[in-house]
């Protein structure tokens, strides 16, 4: 990356934001515009990817929502994102916990780390 | 209108105020310097000439360095030229620093008695031709009407009129300004024609025997022969390409740079020749 690029980029990433990493369990407070109003809305649900690096890096966070698995995907750096929580860290052998995709209810269960 | 020279730096993302992502080109553009100003008796067309990036005095060839003598300015990489009216430039370009040197300041001595000459004959033919244009340009427009004042006095440079030597800078453009970028585009070397033409080509498999090829190029004994233009495998990319309609995102006159909305032909380290749209 050219290094005027990297300053760029350094400029814009937000200090403050919680070690997390997939498997993890997080609350994302985020800022939603409905209209001219602002309000803070919180999604809660288990990691399952980090992605890209520097101000360009993103999570996806899972959850089911009446039955249904919805994901969203968040900027890490976003100036929406109020807030970060980390729940409860969970205890996974791999990056991307794509396989939880696929199950419901118990299965669908990420252990958690034993302190 | 205005336009600059620049060097394409890659691509990147920022957050607007109101917290949404936006995809930029970074463009490190300018500081680009007249090396030449075009006029209509001279060349029979009026224009600007920039140049911009460094090269070593002893590395420009005798041509050039004669070019730039003549302009009274150090040597320039890459140069291009836009097609304005010289009296409408003034906004965008702004008077450069005189070299200090004795052998430039020759130069650019000689260089300003050409300019004043120009400038002379510039100011008779303005007011004919400006008249003309005006006239051309009045349609429905009503402004037309209006001769042009004969306000300058002969000889004297005139005011926003530029000259060899004088200075563009990404001050030129505004932010959310609709600019066009020109440039190299990346080769692809000999494509096909689903790759160079986005043709749709044929099943991979149950027994098919047309994959990717380009298929019929025509009727039989009418017309006889191949139409020209068809789309055909050949050379991709690499040829100069123009984006148009890209948001000017931002600029950052203390580093020379230019953010754009979207991608921007070429690779990285193009030279990216930038325009009003």
């Amino acid at each position: 990356m050219h290094p005027t690029i990297e300053r760029i980029e350094k400029q814009q990433l937000k200090k403050g934001i919680p070690q997390f990493k997939a498997g993890d369990t997080v609350k994302v407070h985020f800022q939603v515009i409905e209209g001219t109003r602002k309000r803070i809305q919180v999604f809660q649900g288990i990691v399952i990817k980090r992605q890209g690096e520097g101000v360009r890096e993103t999570f996806t966070v899972r959850k089911h929502s009446f039955g249904v698995g919805v994901e969203r995907t968040f900027p890490l750096h976003s100036p929406k994102i109020e807030k970060i929580e980390v729940v409860s860290v969970g205890d996974v052998r791999r990056a991307k916990l794509y396989y939880l995709r696929g199950k419901v209810g118990k299965r669908a269960k990420v252990r958690e780390k034993k302190q | 209108m205005a336009a600059i020279l620049g060097k394409k730096l890659g691509m990147t993302q920022i957050f607007t105020e109101d917290g949404d992502r936006l995809p930029v080109t970074v463009i490190e553009a300018g500081p680009c310097v007249i090396t030449q100003v075009k006029t209509r008796d001279r060349d029979g067309y009026t224009a600007l000439q920039m140049g911009f990036g460094e090269v070593k005095e002893r590395k420009a060839g005798k041509p050039m360095a004669g070019h730039f003598g003549k302009a009274g300015v150090k040597p320039l990489r890459h140069l291009a030229e836009i097609r304005v009216d010289l009296e409408e430039v003034a906004g965008w370009v702004k008077p450069g620093e005189q070299p200090g040197k004795k052998k430039e300041k020759k130069a650019r001595a000689r260089a300003r008695k050409e300019e004043a000459r120009e400038a002379e004959a510039e100011e008779g033919e303005a007011s004919q031709a400006a008249g003309a244009e005006e006239a051309a340009e009045a349609g429905p427009v009503q402004e037309a009407a209006e001769p042009v004042e004969p306000e300058a006095v002969p000889g004297a440079e005139r005011e926003g009129v530029p000259r060899t030597g004088d200075v563009i800078t990404v001050e030129a453009f505004k932010e959310g300004q609709l600019v066009k970028a020109s440039g190299i585009s990346k080769g692809k070397g000999f494509a096909g024609v689903i790759k160079r033409h986005g043709f749709a080509g044929g099943p991979g498999s149950h027994g098919a025997h047309f994959h990717r090829a380009p298929g019929s190029v025509g009727a039989s004994a009418s017309p006889s022969r191949v139409f020209k233009g068809l789309k055909l495998p050949g050379q991709m990319g690499n040829r100069r390409s123009t984006q148009r309609g890209l948001t000017v995102v931002k600029t950052d006159p203390e580093n020379n740079l230019l953010f754009l909305k979207g991608s921007v032909p070429g690779g990285k380290n193009g030279i990216i020749f930038i325009q009003t749209d």
